[in-house]
């Protein structure tokens, strides 16, 4: 086992395989992240961003069964020799039903049930608690039921919960998909937050593009357990082979592309208007 | 019924008392029940449960369940009736007993329930009581989800019914026979729930070791006079029934 050149999470020639399954859920996937990145992970339903997550989370294959080939390394140490628990403690999860997440009744046992788990002093707990809370700004939700709260208060508890563990790494898979387009947005401003002012190393999984073109520093495009594209969002979405690969673009890329497509193509709703603006522009002149 | 185990946020006495003397205090009521046939002694049992009740400010929340709770004793007390073989009288007394024992038992656990949170039942019966944390947790976790369960299945039911299953027409045999379509996706969806919690518990943790609790409720000196008083009360109720008081021949 090599530590090798000071990647958090590392993937080398990972593939894997759900029990009684006849193909591989990830293909020889090649991917070495830093500490203190932010990518997203996009591709159709069934192209692995999930296994992918869950592999790194310590899901697969502990949890799940199934045969694996090369290794996941976590700080240089191969994450199949660690338990579910020990990985838990470095790398924070996130699931996308904010239902089946919120395992306790009110804010406060949600949030020290990860703690009390891996028995941190109680004295400690009330300081962490306070802080995750204020990360995710939910720090006035502290006395409430959980059944009380919005899809995206919880969405931002479940984030809080998992940031109360001092993670090193959160990973979030699809953490949007229930909500709608302001508690989505709520997610990622708290996400794009975490990761300007704490440092933190983010890895997500998402359908809706024009949130990962906006928020992520890096891209990877997944197809059928392969990693087919991996850049900057706007080197992704401005690639050549990006139709064919089953990824909804951001309405403005796409539109911009399927008119001007020899132009350089807006990735944001800002750039987009900018980019009408010249359009009509260089008309008008 | 969705509501009848959740804990209810109030504020009153009976909800700073230790869980550890409610507890003592339900299962003392229910030997006390269990000890004496008498109406009239058991009547007096369950006011008392009433006015703790009160005093927890919970009997209005649970009012709708005594009210199902009275159909079913006297329920209770026609079948008496109808299958006792001796004197009428003797009959009514008998199921007039055992509905309001029944009433007791039940209503002095949902005060219990009502009136203390989930993580300090876990608490105490780990940690004072050793039970082992996985079996309590389990347990706890599956109370917590009935209402989320309860709800699931009235989804379920709209969704079968907009389908043309006949749920809520027929006869009871047709009845149930319909409810097989509730059922079977109701199981597979709370199998598939349960999958996704183990996996939101795994990830942050559940099973390593050295556990640490973030607040224990501390024993006053009121949970030592509660529990002081529940073990009077039973001694003095084991002596009374061998004297034969409270007990009908």
């Amino acid at each position: 086992m090599t530590t090798s050149n000071n990647s958090l999470i590392q993937l080398n020639n990972f593939s894997y395989q759900y029990p009684h399954t006849a193909n591989n859920a990830l293909k020889s996937i090649n991917l070495s992240l830093k500490k203190g990145s932010f990518v997203g992970f996009a591709g159709p339903t069934g192209a692995g961003k999930t296994t992918l997550i869950k592999s790194i989370n310590g899901i697969v294959p502990h949890f799940e069964g199934g045969t694996f080939s090369g290794e996941v390394l976590l700080n240089g140490k191969a994450a199949d020799t660690m338990s579910t628990a020990e990985i838990g403690r470095s790398v924070g999860t996130v699931l996308d039903d904010p239902e089946a997440q919120i395992i306790c009744l009110d804010v406060e046992q949600e949030l020290v049930f990860g703690m009390e788990n891996y028995g941190v002093p109680p004295a400690e707990m009330e300081q962490r608690m306070q802080k995750a809370l204020a990360s995710v700004g939910i720090a006035h939700l502290l006395g409430r039921s959980t059944a009380s709260l919005s899809g995206g208060q919880k969405q931002r508890l479940a984030i809080a919960a998992a940031l109360a563990m001092l993670p090193e790494v959160l990973v979030l898979d699809e953490p949007t998909s229930e909500l709608d387009p302001l508690g989505s947005e709520e997610v990622f401003r708290v996400l794009k937050q975490l990761h300007q002012e704490q440092g933190m190393t983010i890895l997500v999984t998402e359908q809706k593009t024009d949130l990962l073109a906006r928020y992520c520093d890096q891209l990877v495009i997944l197809r059928e357990g392969e990693m087919v594209l991996s850049g900057t969002p706007r080197e992704v979405f401005q690639h050549p082979d990006i139709f064919e690969l089953g990824v909804a673009l951001p309405e403005v890329t796409e539109l911009a592309r399927r008119y001007y497509p020899q132009a350089e193509p807006p990735i944001t709703l800002d750039e987009g208007v900018q980019f009408c603006r010249n359009v009509i522009q260089t008309f008008g002149g | 019924m969705a509501r009848v185990i959740e804990y209810i946020y109030r504020d009153s006495i009976i909800h700073q008392l230790n869980p550890l003397s409610k507890l003592a205090w339900a299962l003392g009521v229910m030997v006390l029940a269990l000890t004496f046939n008498d109406p009239y002694y058991l009547l007096a049992l369950l006011i008392s449960v009433g006015l703790v009740g009160l005093t927890g400010r919970v009997m209005k929340d649970l009012s709708g369940v005594m009210k199902g709770l009275s159909i079913f004793a006297l329920i209770l007390v026609l079948l008496q009736v109808v299958f006792y073989h001796g004197a009428y009288r003797e009959a009514v007394t008998l199921g007039i007993a055992m509905g309001l024992r029944m009433m007791t038992v039940v209503l002095s656990f949902l005060v219990f329930l009502s009136t203390t949170q989930y993580k300090d039942i876990i608490l105490v019966l780990t940690e004072k009581m050793k039970l082992p944390y996985d079996y309590v947790f389990m347990f706890m976790t599956s109370l917590r989800f009935v209402p989320t369960f309860l709800n699931e299945a009235i989804q379920v039911g709209y969704a079968q019914q907009v389908r043309g299953c006949p749920i809520d027409s027929g006869n009871p045999w047709r009845k149930m026979k319909a409810y097989i379509a509730v059922a079977l996706p109701l199981v597979l969806i709370s199998l598939k729930k349960a999958e996704r919690l183990a996996i939101a518990m795994e990830t942050r943790g559940y099973g390593s070791n050295n556990r640490t609790y973030y607040k224990e409720p501390i024993i006053s000196t009121l949970d030592y006079f509660v529990i002081f008083l529940v073990v009077v009360l039973i001694i003095g109720a084991i002596i009374l029934r061998c004297k034969g008081l409270g007990v009908l021949h």
